[in-house]
């Protein structure tokens, strides 16, 4: 082989080796794969995903949650009290296709995650939806850090509807809520979760 | 002859640069009540550990011929998500009492009283650890050792992904001595 035809060889080895390294350097993970599909909406108007209609009616901040409409044998607390700042979210929401239960539902702000409290007796929001066509309404509760509450990312909150079982290759809807500027109430009450009335 | 001079060389080596050296042995490491330990997700500060026939804040009484095993520490979630590691954090052994492995009968938020949920990010909150164990078995004095763990995330594991997270292992020791009872401020008052 002469010179010249050596040298092209090593040009061309090198050439596919950065084709490869390319390709490998931007392939998606195998969490990207499979990573859900975010329907997003504003508050205020239905977000409607492949199993679930929703709409979040309004945001309210507290010091204290009042959970006595959660009447249980097994759960005596009447008030729960934080040392950082309840957001309660009220929500309309309705299956599409089966029950749902959204028991790992989050409230994003500025990346961080915060879980919706889920040791509340049902009903609640968090525990179980009912049967396609039957709308319930309640709320979400979740602990923030205070901070994070007057910061700017609370005027960009985001309400992930998310299901206990994998989201992969699936809808989850997420809600636009502004919780800047809310007034910061001693007690709010928890609404437990109730059929709502049908809109016509 | 050649084999055996290049071995001979090859082990020389080795016992030059200390392969065949004892390994020293690693120390858990020891912290004090009051200090922090920060883990992979949460940074944890035992506050005391006591004995007492009531459980703090919701004020549920221990069964007749035994008492409870309470241990303290004060949690901050580090990460951006929450974490349900909380309740696995802190481990006990009292000798022929409470052996290392075995877990806390409960584990309870100390401003409400309900089970530890999930820990949000930046939330500290106080955790109480409870053990049963028999009446008079534990007093003020008794030396408590507590073991501090941490859980590792595992990446590229078939199932999980890069969701997955080793079994929680020891990081820190904390050695103490059980507070009096007497010491410990009584259970406030809860709305029933």
């Amino acid at each position: 082989m002469s010179v010249r035809r050596r040298i092209q060889a090593a040009l061309a080895c090198v050439a596919m080796l950065a084709v490869a390294a390319v390709a490998i350097g931007t392939a998606p993970t195998s969490d990207d794969l499979v990573s859900p599909f975010y329907v997003s909406g504003a508050s205020g108007e239905p977000v409607q995903t492949r199993t679930l209609t929703a709409e979040v009616q309004g945001a309210r901040l507290a010091q204290t949650l009042d959970v006595s409409a959660n009447e249980s044998l097994a759960f005596s607390l009447d008030l729960l009290e934080t040392e950082q700042t309840w957001v309660v979210v009220d929500a309309r929401l309705e299956a599409r296709i089966a029950s749902v239960s959204l028991s790992n539902t989050r409230l994003r702000i500025a990346g961080v995650e915060y879980r919706a409290i889920d040791y509340l007796p049902a009903p609640t929001l968090v525990n179980f939806i009912g049967d396609p066509g039957i709308p319930f309404e309640g709320s979400f509760a979740f602990e923030v850090p205070t901070a994070v509450l007057e910061s700017d990312g609370a005027a960009h909150a985001e309400l992930v509807l998310r299901s206990i079982l994998s989201s992969q290759l699936d809808d989850i809807a997420v809600v636009d809520i502004d919780l800047a500027g809310l007034e910061v109430r001693d007690v709010e009450i928890m609404r437990p979760a109730e059929i709502a009335e049908s809109r016509e | 002859m050649w084999t055996l001079a290049v071995i001979a060389s090859i082990v020389t080596v080795v016992a030059v640069l200390g392969g065949f050296s004892a390994i020293p042995e690693q120390k858990m490491p020891r912290i004090s009540v009051g200090d922090t330990h920060t883990g992979g997700e949460l940074t944890t500060v035992v506050e005391r550990a006591w004995v007492s026939n009531q459980q703090p804040t919701n004020g549920e009484f221990a069964a007749t011929g035994e008492q409870y095993l309470i241990v303290r520490a004060r949690l901050e979630n580090v990460t951006s998500a929450p974490s349900s590691f909380g309740s696995q954090i802190v481990r006990a052994e009292v000798d022929d009492v409470i052996a290392a492995t075995v877990a806390p009968d409960v584990v309870l938020d100390d401003l409400r009283g309900t089970r530890l949920a999930s820990l949000g990010a930046g939330v500290p909150t106080t955790v109480d650890f409870i053990w049963v164990i028999p009446a008079d078995s534990v007093a003020a004095g008794d030396a408590v050792y507590l073991g501090i763990f941490d859980q590792f995330r595992v990446y590229g594991d078939p199932i999980f992904g890069d969701g997955a997270f080793t079994r929680p292992q020891l990081v820190a020791i904390v050695e103490t001595v059980v507070d009096d009872v007497e010491s410990v401020e009584q259970p406030h008052e809860v709305t029933l």
